[in-house]
């Protein structure tokens, strides 16, 4: 009850320093819907013969992973950026509030409760709160804007999009579809940021966002299945190529990062001397 | 009232003033870490530059001594294709790259540091605020732009002892696979008068670089840490990268027309996307609006209230 009271706390209070972030979830994913149409349309296809699934598709596309051969030889590194955008405006969304509320007013929320671990709780269900409506907003822009360009609701991935997708994979089948990796943003992103709690409230906040911007740069850099951002690449999806990384792997390890998150984070603030208003290591 | 206050004094003395507040300001930001790191850098990178392209000079030099009747385009190899802006050597993209976020450094966050540590409210109870912002903006301007155009100063010297100076022959060009597209502006003085097209393409950088980090010195006025300003700056251009691709590629099936600082300051574009002169054109009215609009309308809200 005391955790539920926190939470509901959290909600009101947390709500007014997250909600430019849901806005721009909203407008991202909007821009992201706008700037799929503009893949498409510059392949010369008819934008009526795409599919919702290739609009997500070409959302969450990334380049090859890094080649050192290819590299030694001269040839540029290619970073897709707009792969990054989301997630460094989810991440950046939950780093202020946790910790200003810890080493703030809601240090009485702490003492009045008389639980740390209730107060720990609270946060982790209002960050992963967060994460789900963040994905919620931008797959409704990224979806009405597909909508609005004509796009085809169906959840699979057409013939044309499959080309477009830079994938490692050599097997592509027509047909497959994008919900899992829609459906793992938000497990994924969550077990992330509650990694990033962990850290901002015991240590920083720009490390806690580094480190999970960093995992997300590997991700892209390097294809592996302990990396977490490569569930979140379309085009190493098994939802969408037959050679790609099975979708259960992906939730089974962000729910193990988020189980590890909460236990570690939580005997840390459960430890952590807090005096009033400012902290003492 | 204060006997020495700018805006009581003569008219005459107004613009003397005026200089030496300006001064001050530009002093303040070039004798400082926070120009000299990122000119360090930028001339790092330009030296990094220069020395992949002797390697890479004197390697065809010497195929084309060994093998004088095959020649190995040497007629085309020469100065102009060897400056950071068109040898499209790694260090030279990293350069360009980095170019919108270095430029920042100098003056962008002077307006964000004055009004936390104090000073401003000294300075406003001293200055007209037209005075105190104008000289502030037209110094970061300037050390914002020229931290663009020494490193591309010096590339363009040490290109000059590279390879010979000359106008690329437009027949061989088009073998030597020389990064100049039919659309990049200026193209014209690439192949007519080379020095020319680098100064044009020097002072580019210059003034995009100046008049972006003016922006955001704006910009400033809503921001309270000015590493966020750079960061959220940066994030910012490559936004607008990708916003403005999206919308040429929709509207006009047409990547050219970027609005971005990592476009629109190198000739050979960023990413396969080339500026254009109306690209150019553009970005200067969005970041020349956001300078003058925003301090027009918000520096007293912001800097009193």
């Amino acid at each position: 009850m005391r955790t539920l009271r926190l939470y509901a706390r959290d909600l009101r209070v947390g709500l007014p320093s997250v909600r430019p972030y849901l806005v721009a979830a909203l407008v991202l994913g909007v821009v992201h819907g706008i700037a799929a149409a503009g893949n498409c349309a510059y392949s010369g296809n008819d934008l009526s013969s795409f599919t919702f699934a290739d609009y997500v598709a070409l959302t969450f596309q990334f380049a090859n992973p890094v080649d050192l051969w290819l590299l030694i030889q001269g040839r540029p590194l290619t970073i897709t950026f707009p792969w990054f955008f989301s997630f460094a405006v989810l991440f950046a969304a939950t780093l202020e509030y946790p910790r200003a509320d810890l080493l703030g007013a809601g240090y009485r929320g702490v003492v009045a409760s008389g639980s740390r671990w209730a107060w720990w709780i609270a946060k982790c269900a209002w960050v992963c709160t967060v994460a789900a409506a963040f994905w919620v907003l931008l797959f409704a822009g990224l979806i009405l804007t597909a909508w609005a360009f004509g796009a085809q609701a169906s959840e699979f991935m057409s013939e044309f999009a499959m080309i477009m997708v830079p994938a490692s994979s050599s097997t592509r089948y027509p047909g497959m579809s994008m919900v899992p990796l829609m459906l793992l943003t938000v497990p994924i992103c969550a077990s992330m940021m509650l990694v990033q709690l962990a850290v901002s409230v015991r240590v920083e906040r720009m490390p806690g966002y580094l480190l999970c911007m960093g995992v997300f740069f590997a991700s892209g850099m390097v294809e592996h299945p302990l990396l977490l951002g490569n569930y979140l690449i379309s085009g190493r999806s098994a939802g969408a190529y037959v050679e790609g990384l099975p979708m259960n792997d992906g939730l089974a390890l962000s729910l193990a990062v988020a189980w590890i998150a909460v236990a570690v984070g939580g005997l840390l603030v459960s430890r952590m001397t807090i005096y009033g208003g400012s902290r003492d290591e | 009232m204060t006997v020495n206050s700018i805006a009581y004094a003569p008219k005459r003395h107004r613009a003397s003033h005026a200089l030496r507040l300006f001064s001050s300001e530009l002093e303040r930001m070039i004798v400082s870490p926070w120009f000299a790191v990122p000119v360090v850098v930028c001339l790092v990178l330009v030296a990094l530059s220069a020395i992949l392209n002797h390697l890479s000079y004197s390697e065809w030099y010497g195929y084309a001594v060994q093998n004088p009747s095959k020649g190995y385009g040497m007629e085309s190899r020469l100065m102009v294709n060897y400056w950071v802006g068109t040898d499209l050597k790694p260090s030279s993209v990293a350069l360009y790259f980095l170019l919108p976020l270095l430029c920042l450094l100098p003056g962008a966050g002077s307006l964000v540091e004055e009004r936390s540590s104090g000073y401003q409210q000294h300075a406003l109870s001293r200055l007209t605020d037209r005075c105190y912002y104008g000289a502030k903006a037209f110094a970061c301007f300037i050390a914002a732009g020229l931290v663009a155009l020494v490193p591309l100063a010096a590339s363009a010297l040490a290109a000059a002892l590279v390879a010979p100076y000359g106008a690329p022959d437009p027949i061989s060009y088009v073998f030597l696979a020389v990064p100049i597209s039919w659309l990049t502006p200026f193209r014209d003085l690439y192949f007519t008068q080379p020095l020319l097209f680098l100064a044009v393409w020097t002072l580019a950088a210059f003034l995009f670089s100046g008049i972006w980090a003016t922006a955001l010195l704006g910009v400033s006025l809503f921001v309270r840490n000015a590493t966020k300003l750079f960061l959220w700056g940066f994030a910012a251009q490559l936004f607008v990268n990708y916003a403005t691709v999206a919308l040429s590629r929709l509207l006009a099936q047409d990547a050219s027309r970027s609005l971005d600082l990592f476009t629109l300051l190198v000739p050979t574009g960023y990413e396969g996307v080339i500026t254009s002169l109306e690209g150019m054109a553009a970005s200067l009215v969005v970041y020349g609006g956001l300078t003058l609009l925003l301090p027009a309308l918000f520096f007293k809200r912001r800097c009193y209230l």
